[in-house]
């Protein structure tokens, strides 16, 4: 009874300072806005689910594998970096010391964690549920309403995914070097990796530990339908978010129907997920170690022996170039931006430099892309140092805070990115290509625009690290129109960036008045 | 009662922050003095079982508490020198998290902590968020957690820091009244709180016990324990 007692009390007292924050509120809005997008109306110009331009009419079954699909994908990457953060709250706001003088056990302790993130990402997929249900009648497609059809794959597809995302999260938590900026990078790219590898099965039956995110079980029973109105259709395309194929065929999914081994494939993730939080409750240091302690980063005596040649080399020159008070906080600025960096970190910088110089045009995006993933970690810092590190109480009364330091530190970022794409600017500069250069130009104010503003946004690092990863994989990688280092699209960028900041501006403006 | 501390030893890397520490304690109220740095808080988070000695032992009754940390920590209160709280939660809500995992049961709880609330002086605020409350009444939070499971072992980390007059000598009657058969380790800046409440008197400096002693034998001729205290530190380390 005292230890269901304890673990009831973690998770009750974690879900309430979560839920009493005004980032959940304005998650649970994302949420809903997102929700309503997942059903587009038939002249919106995009569809969110097409098998081979296949699209179901919007009945309760079709809604229910469209929102079980889509919010088992989005639960397991944008929530999974929402709600990793309850071990890091208990470390930064040092609740975790008086914790760590009870009794609780490692294991109460990582059970209510992960119970507080199982529902924190459950009222998303609740929301996601009765947003399903609104839709269908809105869409107006259908009229037989079927609550089973809905709630059957939200129950066997997103449950067990979340719980298991509720799991890693912790466990990334406890990995002292998953728990902060570069486990936000490694998750992307894992996630990425498995989505792709439960994928590739051309709708054929997976073992139930390469479909943790239940795609495959819905693709199965979707795919098994469409081959029972057109059995001589292939399996070319899938389009799973918000592609711009519209619908060539629509049909009646009936729904699905779970065998035994479906449901008992699904709900093996639950024990699995109690099995990830018993290997976290073992790693669990019972907050021995306070936050910051673990954060400090020993100075490479090789870069401080190297950043002290260069500072006393280049010192008149940088006087001169950073004249007056503002290039002075600008230069503070990018100096604290570089503060701590590895040897390494500006070798592999250096390496990625020469292969912009080199590298042929076709791939210069790649190569800028490439030079652009690098210091994410970097960027990340700006706009939020000020609360990550406390010292908004001595940044925000000094004279013009936003006009001076705020730009100079979102200057120094557009320095930093001019610097890394130096090599890509004097390749464009060299062949003549102006659009070259101005791609790289507008990128490079894009991404530390797009950092200032959600680190202002947001107060932490994650939302950026999220956003960046997703357009930079979307873009640069794959050279869509998201490409943010392509010449073509400048004006598109510069726009966005304008917007950006200005969202920015308004949301320091805003800490500054709440300060 | 007795807690036994046994040639304790704390490293952080090159930092040896407690050295070769050796002090027996029975009910009474100790009071650790000794400069910024000189390690009484990491020795209280050793004794609080937040972290572990690199070598020696702590033994609550007999029992090595590396061992067997749970022993110590269901009668322990602990209030820890730079603790936090959930800013969203109230102050009633944060108690009764605090006090779950302490192994208190729900309705022992709630009248343990009206009771706390009410001689902290914080019953009218025990509905509010915790984010909207003054230094010296998170401090008293912090004291009422401490306090929540009736420890027979209280550690208290600088535990009138932020306080105003008034609440500091509320704290000491507090603290004065719980002694008896209690072991009360107070680690403070604040001379007088020691001279006035402790049994005994530790002065620490670079993680090495100075003097373990009575606070009137330690005062000796002297005019205060304040000037004792600089003596003793003073005197203790090498001459420049």
């Amino acid at each position: 009874m005292s230890r269901l007692w304890a673990i009831y009390s973690l998770t009750r007292a974690d879900l309430l300072e979560r839920t009493r924050r005004y980032q959940y509120v304005a998650t649970i809005a994302v949420t809903l806005l997102i929700g309503t997008l997942l059903v587009p109306a038939k002249n919106a110009g995009y569809e969110t689910f097409l098998i081979d331009g296949y699209r179901g009419i919007y009945n309760s079954a079709w809604i229910g594998a469209t929102f079980a699909i889509l919010a088992t994908m989005m639960l397991s990457l944008f929530a999974f970096y929402n709600v990793k953060s309850a071990v890091e709250r208990d470390r930064t706001t040092r609740v975790g010391e008086i914790l760590a003088a009870t009794p609780m056990t490692r294991f109460d302790y990582a059970l209510g964690k992960a119970l507080s993130n199982f529902l924190v990402l459950g009222s998303m997929a609740a929301i996601l549920f009765v947003v399903a249900i609104v839709m269908q009648f809105v869409r107006g497609e259908s009229d037989a309403f079927n609550l089973e059809q809905i709630a059957s794959p939200f129950a066997l597809v997103v449950l067990p995914t979340i719980a298991m995302v509720a799991a890693i999260a912790l466990l990334f938590e406890m990995i002292p070097w998953l728990c902060g900026s570069l486990g936000n990078v490694v998750y992307f790219f894992l996630w990425s990796w498995y989505l792709v590898w439960s994928f590739q099965s051309e709708a054929k039956h997976v073992p139930w530990w390469r479909d943790m995110l239940g795609g495959n079980l819905v693709m199965r029973q979707v795919w098994a339908a469409i081959l029972q109105v057109d059995p001589r259709a292939k399996l070319n395309s899938v389009e799973i978010g918000a592609g711009g194929e519209s619908a060539r065929h629509l049909f009646t999914f009936h729904g699905f129907a779970f065998s035994g081994s479906d449901v008992a494939e699904r709900l093996v993730w639950f024990p699995v997920a109690l099995g990830v939080v018993a290997v976290t409750a073992l790693l669990f240091d019972r907050f021995a170690k306070p936050a910051r302690t673990a954060e400090n980063t020993k100075r490479n005596a090789v870069v401080m022996r190297l950043q002290s040649a260069v500072a006393r080399l280049t010192s008149p020159l940088v006087d001169a170039l950073f004249i007056g008070d503002f290039g002075a906080i600008v230069l503070a600025e990018l100096r604290l931006l570089l503060r701590g960096l590895s040897f390494w970190w500006y070798a592999v910088a250096a390496g990625l430099l020469i292969f912009q110089l080199f590298a042929d045009a076709k791939v210069q995006s790649i190569a800028v892309g490439l030079a652009w993933i690098w210091p994410m970690l970097v960027w990340s810092q700006v706009g939020t140092r000020e609360a990550v590190c406390a010292t908004e109480q001595f940044i925000y009364p000094t004279l013009h805070p936003i006009r001076r330091q705020f730009v100079a530190q979102w200057l120094a970022g557009v320095l930093l990115a001019l610097a890394t794409a130096g090599g890509s600017l004097v390749h464009w500069a060299a062949a003549g290509n102006l659009g070259g250069i101005e791609g790289i130009v507008a990128g490079a104010i894009l991404v530390p625009t797009l950092a200032i503003a959600c680190g202002a946004l947001s107060g932490t690092t994650r939302l950026f690290e999220i956003a960046y990863l997703v357009l930079w994989y979307i873009g640069p990688m794959n050279r869509t129109t998201f490409d943010f280092t392509q010449g073509a699209y400048a004006p598109e960028f510069m726009a966005a960036s304008v917007v950006l900041f200005a969202m920015a501006v308004g949301a320091r403006k805003l800490r500054l008045l709440h300060a | 009662m007795e807690l036994q501390i046994d040639g304790l030893d704390k490293r952080y890397g090159a930092v040896h922050a407690v050295r070769d520490f050796t002090l027996r304690l029975e009910p009474g109220i100790l009071g650790l003095l000794g400069p910024n740095g000189a390690g009484k808080s990491t020795l209280m988070r050793m004794l609080a079982t937040v972290t572990r000695p690199s070598s020696g032992a702590i033994r609550f009754n007999g029992s090595d508490v590396a061992k067997s940390p749970d022993e110590l920590r269901r009668t322990l209160g602990y209030l820890p020198q730079d603790f936090g709280i959930y800013p969203h939660l109230s102050a009633i809500e944060f108690l009764e998290y605090i006090g779950a995992l302490k192994g208190i049961g729900r309705r022992a709880l709630r009248g343990r902590i009206a009771m706390l609330l009410e001689s902290l002086n914080l019953a009218q605020a025990g509905s509010r968020p915790l984010g909207g409350f003054s230094g010296g009444m998170r401090q008293r939070v912090g004291i009422a957690q401490a306090l929540l499971n009736d420890p027979r072992l209280l550690i208290v980390d600088e535990p009138t820091a932020g306080l105003d007059p008034e609440e500091r000598v509320r704290f000491r009657t507090l603290l004065r009244d719980m002694a008896g058969e209690r072991i009360i380790i107070l680690s403070t800046h604040i001379c007088s709180d020691v001279e006035s409440l402790a049994t005994r008197v530790a002065i620490v400096d670079h993680g090495m016990l100075l003097a373990d002693e009575h606070p009137l034998k330690l005062v000796g001729g002297r005019a205060s324990l304040e000037e004792a205290y600089l003596q003793i530190v003073t005197g203790a380390r090498p001459a420049a």
